[in-house]
């Protein structure tokens, strides 16, 4: 009974001793987790065009060694997997925002390529959607409803979604291949840095 | 009820808020109809049947609700156009509106098939019945009347009521362009104009005499 009385801080550190430690995998998890959104949120203002590109530097110099790594990397991601041949607005912005980081030969060869399938894309989309509209004309016209008043809003039309939902489907493997290869890209020249 | 050619009219009888609503008969391929304006499925207050009422009423004049084939929405309120939803699922008919209305519809849940405009809407294969449709807003800012020159009638919606006008408060509401759309539609021949609501009145407002006498009215004591 000669022990002695320990106070409530020594009683947490015992406590906290006990506990088991992080491993580095962990740690690691743990500073993606913190620091991962703050990367993606700031590729969400520029894509939303809300952060100006040549502000980007100062978001981006906030943050420095490993933490800056994780920001930086899943800032790029974030605009790597925003492209979209039906968000042509976001996809520029994209573009944008991963040159004010990364700027050389692979990046403008990615930018050439996305213009190529762009093209090709709204190309055959508007054929399609041409198409689309003749047929569902000529169901109007049956039905008996024309006019100059009357104007399809293909948007919400069942055959519409269809074509360009197949249209897309076509095209994804080429879109998920160069979002792949600029990711693997990015992420080379960044853990370089 | 039958009121005139292949017109029917449907007042809301009702305690609670809906709209009139107007059937042109079998004028569509395989004798489908147009409705205008079909009304609550549900009144929000009283919980009356809104869209129950319509479809009893149309079978007890022989009508198919389940032959519909286009809804016209005179504009996007759901005391108007609500029932255009279940409508839709229901029959497969097409939905129009104007294209101003559409964003706001949609919160509402519904989906536009045609956009409607100002211009010529010709109804029916062969012999079609012609309508003219006039973008009045005012009320709201797609509101759109259709008039059928071949009856004289004016179809409405809320822009103008038995001596009275639609109300200007309600959000896209403009006094200036409800009363440049009033002006407007005031110079066609008219003989029915078919209001939105009844009001305390039918909704109907018929013959020319009257018609003329409802336009003086909002003239001289509401618009100027």
């Amino acid at each position: 009974m000669s022990g002695k009385i320990k106070s409530t801080i020594e009683l947490a550190m015992e406590k906290a001793a006990k506990l088991p430690r992080l491993t580095e995998e962990e740690i690691r998890q743990r500073r993606e987790e913190e620091y991962g959104p703050r990367g993606r949120a700031i590729a969400e203002l520029i894509l939303r065009g809300e952060l100006a590109v040549d502000r980007l530097d100062a978001e981006l110099s906030r943050y420095d060694g490993e933490q800056g790594e994780i920001v930086q990397r899943a800032f790029l991601t974030s605009l790597c997997q925003a492209m979209d041949l039906e968000d042509a607005e976001a996809t520029t912005r994209a573009f944008e925002g991963i040159r004010a980081v990364v700027r050389d030969g692979p990046l403008e060869e990615a930018s050439s390529r996305w213009s190529g399938i762009l093209r090709d894309y709204e190309e055959q989309r508007q054929q399609k959607f041409s198409m689309t509209e003749e047929a569902e004309s000529v169901l109007l016209r049956d039905l008996g409803v024309s006019g100059s008043t009357i104007r399809l809003n293909l948007q919400e039309n069942e055959r519409w979604r269809r074509e360009r939902s197949a249209l897309l489907e076509r095209f994804r493997p080429q879109v998920e291949e160069i979002k792949r290869e600029l990711s693997d890209h990015l992420r080379r020249v960044t853990s370089r840095a | 009820m039958r009121l005139v050619g292949e017109l029917f009219a449907y007042a809301w009888s009702g305690r609670d808020n809906n709209c009139n609503s107007y059937v042109l008969a079998g004028v569509l391929k395989d004798n489908r109809h147009v409705v205008i304006d079909p009304g609550h499925v549900m009144t929000p207050a009283l919980k009356e049947p809104g869209l129950q009422r319509l479809c009893e009423e149309m079978e007890g004049d022989d009508l198919d609700p389940d032959a519909i084939g286009l809804v016209l929405l005179t504009h996007c309120h759901p005391d108007h156009s609500e029932a255009a939803t279940a409508i839709r699922e229901q029959t497969g008919a097409l939905v129009a509106l104007h294209e101003a209305e559409a964003e706001i519809y949609s919160h509402f849940g519904g989906t536009v098939d045609l956009f409607i405009g100002e211009g010529n809407l010709d109804l029916g294969t062969e012999s079609p019945l012609q309508i003219t449709v006039f973008h009045s807003p005012g009320h709201s800012p797609g509101h759109i009347t259709l008039y059928w020159p071949r009856e004289r009638v004016l179809i409405a919606g809320d822009l103008i009521f038995y001596r009275s006008t639609g109300r200007v408060d309600l959000p896209g509401g403009d006094p200036e362009a409800l009363r440049n759309s009033i002006e407007r539609l005031s110079r066609l021949e008219i003989e029915y104009v078919l209001c939105g609501h009844p009001y305390g009145h039918s909704g109907v407002i018929e013959g020319g005499d009257e018609v003329r006498r409802n336009f003086d009215f909002l003239r001289n004591h509401l618009l100027f």
